[in-house]
């Protein structure tokens, strides 16, 4: 429970990071935005819309 | 986890910058001798001399080339030179924020060149004040760094580095430093607050880091000259005494990274 809460609190921080090394990749976000456009849940979305579960 | 701070050859590393990468890189293999460190990976919390970085409001909406364009404009800088980089500090309905920085490459190679003689290899390299806004505790305040040299302040809002901005501090030993940490102050919360569409909370607490402790005179002519209350950086937990209370959170910063 305690564990729980201190990832809802990270979550809910905002923090920057980004690396200045070439070729280095950094990630868009933290906390990461909520993949609602993936294929996988887009599909899902798709076939509920549709019906078809 | 062990721990060490050490000082560069003269010369060597100059406001920030590394002049001589040979020079570092002697001294922090030694440092890590020293200490007993055997890690050969570095996570590298560079000057923020050796950049730039703002933080920039674009309409909810905006497309990642819009974002590029926004990026170029405002950190309009010699692409020979410098390299850009962006990253996403939140999307909503109001707004796309994005913390974005441009670097001079040559001098962030010098970085890595001097962790690269001293037997390390560069895993990533982040700027201090975004070090620093991860790991202090308040998601607005100003941290003002007297031990560097220059003196340093950060502005931090909502969690993100907002402004930086370095100065020399010339006071001589027994003299109030309180005067002389009001005028750069003062403008680095006017230049913020003079931005659009930002209301830098008047409770944010302006954290004085520095071996000199402000006296209660100076403390109290800076909480009325600036509007903000003003305290000593809250001492990190477990911070050894031969380590800077700045450099300790910098490195804390630099551990809460979540990527490479």
């Amino acid at each position: 429970m305690k564990g729980k809460r201190i990832v809802t609190a990270e979550r809910r921080r905002v923090l920057v990071e980004i690396n200045l090394i070439a070729g280095a990749k950094t990630r868009s976000s933290w906390p990461p935005r909520p993949k609602l456009s993936s294929a996988k849940r887009l599909s899902v979305a798709l076939r509920r819309l549709l019906g078809l579960h | 986890m062990r721990c060490g701070s050490g000082g560069a050859p003269i010369g060597s590393l100059v406001d920030g910058k590394v002049l001589d990468a040979t020079g570092v890189g002697s001294a922090l293999r030694q440092l890590l001798a020293r200490t007993g460190i055997e890690e050969t990976h570095a996570l590298i919390a560079a000057s923020d001399s050796v950049a730039s970085f703002k933080v920039l409001k674009l309409p909810p909406g905006s497309a990642d080339q819009d974002v590029d364009a926004a990026v170029a404009r405002e950190l309009s800088l010699d692409p020979e030179r410098m390299s850009t980089r962006w990253v996403d500090v939140s999307s909503g309905a109001h707004q796309r924020l994005v913390y974005a920085v441009a670097w001079d490459r040559s001098l962030i190679k010098s970085v890595a060149d001097a962790a690269r003689l001293a037997g390390l290899e560069t895993i990533a390299v982040d700027l201090k004040s975004a070090c620093m806004a991860r790991a202090v505790a308040e998601a607005a305040c100003v941290v003002l760094d007297m031990d560097s040299t220059p003196a340093e302040i950060v502005l931090i809002d909502g969690h993100v580095p907002q402004v930086w901005h370095s100065f020399q501090l010339d006071v001589a030993a027994g003299d109030d430093v309180g005067p002389a940490l009001a005028g750069p102050l003062r403008t680095v919360l006017r230049f913020y607050e003079r931005r659009r569409d930002t209301e830098f909370d008047p409770t944010a607490p302006i954290l004085i880091a520095g071996e000199q402790v402000l006296s209660a005179r100076a403390t109290t002519t800076l909480n009325r000259e600036l509007a903000h209350p003003v305290m000593a950086l809250p001492l990190p937990a477990r911070v050894p005494p031969e380590v800077r209370h700045t450099n300790y959170l910098t490195c804390l910063g630099l551990l809460m990274r979540r990527t490479a």
